[in-house]
């Protein structure tokens, strides 16, 4: 299966009904998707609304989504509409900021109890989940770290790897995970002590 | 279990071993925690400058409210299992690819290309539809005109249809 | 070619942080600039400079709640507008509006997808080259170096603040420039005059592409496509002056794309084998078992002639 059909057979899960597999979407592709609207959408926490908001569209439109494209190209299109959309809107509402009318209050108060507001915690956060897993990776005994990196980074297929490490698909496989479970037992005492394990 | 996960997610499973894999999701809770912190580690490597924290609970929270999405199963899409005619094509293609790049690196590919061709001739413009036509039709789904926008469509604009046409160049040998 | 993607990745690994990052931050800047195009107001003038000629337009774009509007104007040699709403373009010339492009994507916002992306960073190493002055604004100077001699290489000079190309360039062998787009004088948001603004009426004349456009698998293919060049569609198409419907292929490979044109030649002589160029853009035509075949794209001379001499016609 490639990644494609992966995310595919996710779709089809949300599709008969499994709420569960439409989690797996979301913490799959939360910080890509968020990344890209954050180009758009400068201030972080709005980004983050935004991007949430891209999510929930994507779930509402799902059984619309045949498999023509691949998932994130789909969910890309819905993410870069939102964006624009929450950038027209705040366009018409720029000049009249200071009087939006009730039901623009009441969903602006719903999207901040929703938004966790970017603190310096936060941001801290994100730089020691960064740290730890460059430090873990650098930690990591070579043939682990490379294997990792090859996928992650330059995105090849086990049997690319196991022809760059001259090694069998099988030990790839092991090493690949090998060193995301060394690198996620480093992390998980942090995500674990986080406030209100939002991480 | 858990290599199971991270093989899931590199597209390294076969799709019954996923079928079974995602039907523990349901009930497995550590099944999707290890996902999610797999896939951090792969996004704080490849995007280290944006991390934000874990959207999925917030997301979850939100759906509540939403209906279960059901499509029949008739209109989901059905695909085979466990093709290996895939990874024979891709080989395939690797070695014509490979065939093509040294037909690249000798030196006397692309000159005897274009040695065989006569003396360039100017196209005629009036029986044929004009180069411009080519070039706005191609233009049309180039991607070069999303970077550009209609600043692409000055090469067409610069010169007017048939009363200047498209300059036409000599072959270089 | 899997060869070499490996021996790439045995060298980045080592390294891979730093190219990762380097190349995830010039693909953002692409996106960025695929969005700014579309979502920025602005209005300026521009250069646009190529077989040693300079021509000078101004441009207008402004994003409506219906769409994005533009008017492109040549400002030397005859006049010459154009106008864009969308998918839509009209060109007035000779006093007219002859409707000459009209996509049948609604909703074209954006098209500049991962796929493109993935394919540009596969056939292309993007390099960040620092900050440079164009028009009075700061911008991001990038750098995408091809890995093969069959295509340009492209350096962009981005808006740090709004992501809007000000200056493009193309570069040839040793290079050479091909090409170039640069704003000279730029106004970014703020009071831009929206009063045409609005959809061209009595359209007259005959579309020069008319929109007859339907899927098609025509049974011709290409042989010796540069790497990386993928088929985004086949198509067959009307055109003027041409009686029987023309098959067009495009192929891409992120940045540029090749187009490749079949119809059969009804003309008696069959001499139009001949290479044309303007700018980056190279056309090749050539009549092939009594078929004219024309090979358009942004791509070297040696490249449209090239992939020219690999169609053949391979039955249904």
């Amino acid at each position: 299966m490639t990644d494609r059909e992966v995310d595919q057979q996710l779709v089809e899960r949300v599709q008969r009904g499994d709420k569960h597999a439409f989690d797996l979407l979301v913490s799959k592709y939360q910080r890509k998707l968020g990344r890209l609207i954050s180009r758009f959408v400068r201030d972080t926490a709005e980004a983050e609304d935004v991007t949430q908001d891209a999510f929930i569209k994507a779930y509402r439109a799902l059984p619309g989504f045949r498999g023509e494209s691949a998932f994130y190209t789909w969910l890309y299109r819905i993410g870069i509409n939102t964006a624009k959309n929450y950038l027209l809107a705040s366009k018409r509402r720029a000049p009249t900021s200071t009087s939006f009318d009730a039901e623009e209050s009441e969903s602006f108060e719903e999207a901040s109890l929703l938004r966790e507001v970017n603190t310096p915690e936060n941001e801290l956060m994100s730089k020691q989940v960064v740290g730890v897993v460059q430090a873990s990776l650098q930690q990591l005994p070579e043939d682990l770290r490379s294997a990792l990196t090859l996928r992650e980074i330059e995105g090849l297929s086990y049997e690319e790897i196991a022809s760059v490490m001259n090694c069998p698909i099988g030990t790839v496989r092991s090493r690949i995970f090998r060193a995301r479970e060394a690198i996620a037992e480093n992390l998980r005492p942090l995500l674990e002590t986080s406030k209100g394990k939002r991480w | 279990m858990k290599q199971s996960i991270s093989a899931l997610m590199d597209g390294e499973l076969f799709e019954d071993e996923a079928e079974n894999l995602l039907g523990e999701v349901k009930d497995d809770a550590t099944v999707r925690k290890n996902w999610a912190v797999y896939h951090l580690i792969g996004d704080a490597l490849r995007q280290p400058d944006h991390i934000h924290c874990d959207l999925s609970a917030k997301v979850r929270e939100r759906l509540r409210e939403e209906p279960v999405v059901l499509v029949s199963r008739g209109r989901v899409a059905k695909r085979k299992i466990r093709t290996w005619a895939i990874s024979a094509a891709a080989s395939l293609a690797a070695v014509s690819a490979v065939a093509w790049m040294s037909l690249q690196i000798s030196p006397e590919g692309a000159p005897k290309m274009a040695m065989q061709q006569n003396a360039a001739r100017p196209v005629n413009m009036q029986t044929r539809p004009s180069s411009n036509d080519y070039l706005i039709a191609h233009q049309e789904f180039s991607p070069s005109a999303e970077m550009d926008g209609s600043a692409s469509y000055i090469r067409t604009v610069s010169y007017g249809g048939d009363e200047a046409p498209v300059k036409n160049i000599p072959n270089e040998k | 070619m899997k060869l070499l993607l490996v021996l790439c990745g045995l060298m980045l690994a080592s390294v891979g942080n730093v190219y990762a990052e380097e190349r995830s931050a010039s693909l953002d800047w692409l996106e960025t600039v695929a969005f700014a195009g579309h979502q920025t107001d602005y209005s300026g003038v521009f250069v646009y400079q190529y077989d040693n000629r300079v021509e000078t337009s101004k441009i207008i774009h402004v994003t409506e709640v219906n769409g994005e509007y533009e008017k492109l104007e040549s400002l030397d040699g005859p006049q010459r507008q154009i106008v864009r709403h969308d998918g839509q373009v009209w060109d007035y010339s000779d006093h007219k509006a002859v409707q000459v492009e009209s996509q049948q994507v609604s909703g074209k916002f954006p098209s500049l997808l991962p796929e493109q992306l993935s394919a540009l960073s596969a056939n292309y190493q993007a390099k960040l080259l620092g900050v440079e002055r164009v028009a009075g604004y700061n911008a991001q100077v990038i750098l995408f170096q091809p890995k093969d001699n069959l295509r340009y290489a492209h350096k962009i000079w981005v808006h740090t603040d709004s992501g809007l190309l000000l200056k493009a360039a193309v570069l040839g062998d040793k290079n050479k420039l091909v090409e170039q787009y640069a704003f000279t004088q730029l106004q970014i948001g703020g009071d831009i005059d929206r009063s045409w603004v609005k959809l061209p009426q009595n359209v007259s004349g005959s579309s020069a592409i008319a929109k007859e456009i339907t899927p098609a698998n025509s049974g011709w293919t290409v042989d010796m496509l540069p790497a990386g060049y993928k088929k985004n569609m086949e198509i067959l198409r009307s055109m003027r002056g041409k009686h029987a419907p023309v098959t067009q292929m495009v192929f891409s490979d992120g940045w540029s794309a090749i187009s490749i044109f079949i119809e059969p030649n009804d003309q008696d002589e069959d001499d139009v084998d001949g290479l044309s160029s303007r700018g980056a853009m190279n056309l090749y035509h050539k009549v092939v078992d009594k078929n004219l075949i024309t090979v358009v794209g942004e791509v070297p001379p040696r490249t449209v002639m090239q992939v020219l001499e690999s169609v053949r016609y391979n039955g249904k």
